[in-house]
């Protein structure tokens, strides 16, 4: 076995994955490599390292379902839902839906007009006698 | 020399026997389940959490600062899951898919919050009695300081226990680059931590 493969192997095995016959190959280079050892040794104490300060695994016994469902419901109840729904209906009754736009927009247009423009607010605002100082 | 860092199976997101239930117990399977969910369903997803959420809980709970972000993180997995439930193809597991998605929130969330960093308790939580405290709280900063896609393998291999393979397959990554991964966060650790070079 070459270093390179050596070093291939010692991936593989720190990840968990090498076999145990290649455990034992790269075992036996390393006996006949002191480089490649001095290598193992230095990654593994990094290992033993991280082992030892490993938190704690917390208590994990709460039930989340509840609080999903909730926020599941929350966004259904929603903007976006709401819109999804409009445009449903939209789509399934679409001469009542043109005919509710058509009134919809004559409302608005009654509206426009009967409304004063800012312009003329305005002038209505700033008529009347001035009164000189 | 004896190689013993042997791949040390992970229950993280290995499959319950609920994932597959014995037809005669009447319980659904997760594909069953999520075919009820997609009919709208709401409740079946209800099931669905509560078959999975300990076991996301684990996966994600070394990743995150307090117990708390660790249910935060697997609310929203399961939420997004749900938003997500038409794009699901089923290629992995139910719990894979939805581990995979807590644990990048998670990732998202230590960026801001480090693991290890609650309340001032964390020392109270190493695993070993004998382990020197300042110690542990070098090495778990070297680990907050390594970059995300150092750190997410490294922890979930050393502090989930989680073989490479089982890595590669919840964050969908290459076997050889999660090897590749770990081998250089423990680099980057050991240069933090300032210990010793190989020739």
């Amino acid at each position: 076995m070459t270093c390179g493969e050596a070093k291939r192997l010692m991936h593989k095995a720190l990840a968990g994955d090498a076999s145990a016959e290649e455990r034992e190959r790269l075992a036996d280079h390393a006996e006949n490599c002191e480089r490649c050892a001095a290598e193992w040794h230095t990654i593994t104490g990094a290992v033993d390292a991280l082992q030892a300060a490993r938190p704690e695994q917390r208590p994990t016994d709460r039930d989340l379902s509840a609080g999903v469902i909730a926020r599941i419901a929350r966004e259904a109840n929603g903007p976006a839902q709401w819109a999804s729904r409009v445009a449903e209906v939209l789509a399934s009754r679409p001469v009542q839906a043109a005919g509710a736009v058509a009134a919809t927009a004559i409302c608005a247009l009654i509206l426009w007009l009967a409304t004063p423009a800012p312009q003329a607010l305005a002038a209505l605002l700033n008529a009347g006698p001035r009164v000189g100082y | 020399m004896v190689v013993t860092t042997s791949g040390r199976s992970s229950a993280a997101v290995k499959e319950s026997p609920h994932v597959r239930p014995d037809p005669r117990s009447g319980q659904d399977s997760d594909p069953q389940l999520l075919t009820r969910v997609r009919a709208g369903d709401t409740p079946a997803f209800a099931v669905l959490v509560r078959r999975h959420q300990v076991a996301l809980l684990s996966l994600v709970d070394p990743l995150v600062a307090t117990r708390e972000d660790a249910e935060d993180v697997v609310q929203e997995a399961f939420v997004e899951a749900y938003r997500q439930r038409d794009r699901f193809r089923g290629d992995a597991s139910f719990r894979t898919w939805v581990g995979r998605i807590a644990v990048f929130k998670a990732m998202r969330l230590a960026r801001t919050r480090a693991p290890g960093t609650d309340d001032g308790a964390a020392l109270e939580s190493v695993t070993q009695p004998s382990a020197n405290p300042a110690e542990t709280l070098a090495v778990r900063d070297a680990v907050v300081e390594l970059p995300d896609k150092l750190r997410l393998p490294v922890v979930l291999r050393f502090w989930r226990e989680m073989s490479g393979r089982e890595i590669a397959e919840l964050l969908g990554w290459e076997q050889s680059t999660v090897w590749t991964r770990i081998y250089r966060g423990l680099e980057q650790v050991r240069r933090t931590l300032g210990g010793e070079e190989h020739p």
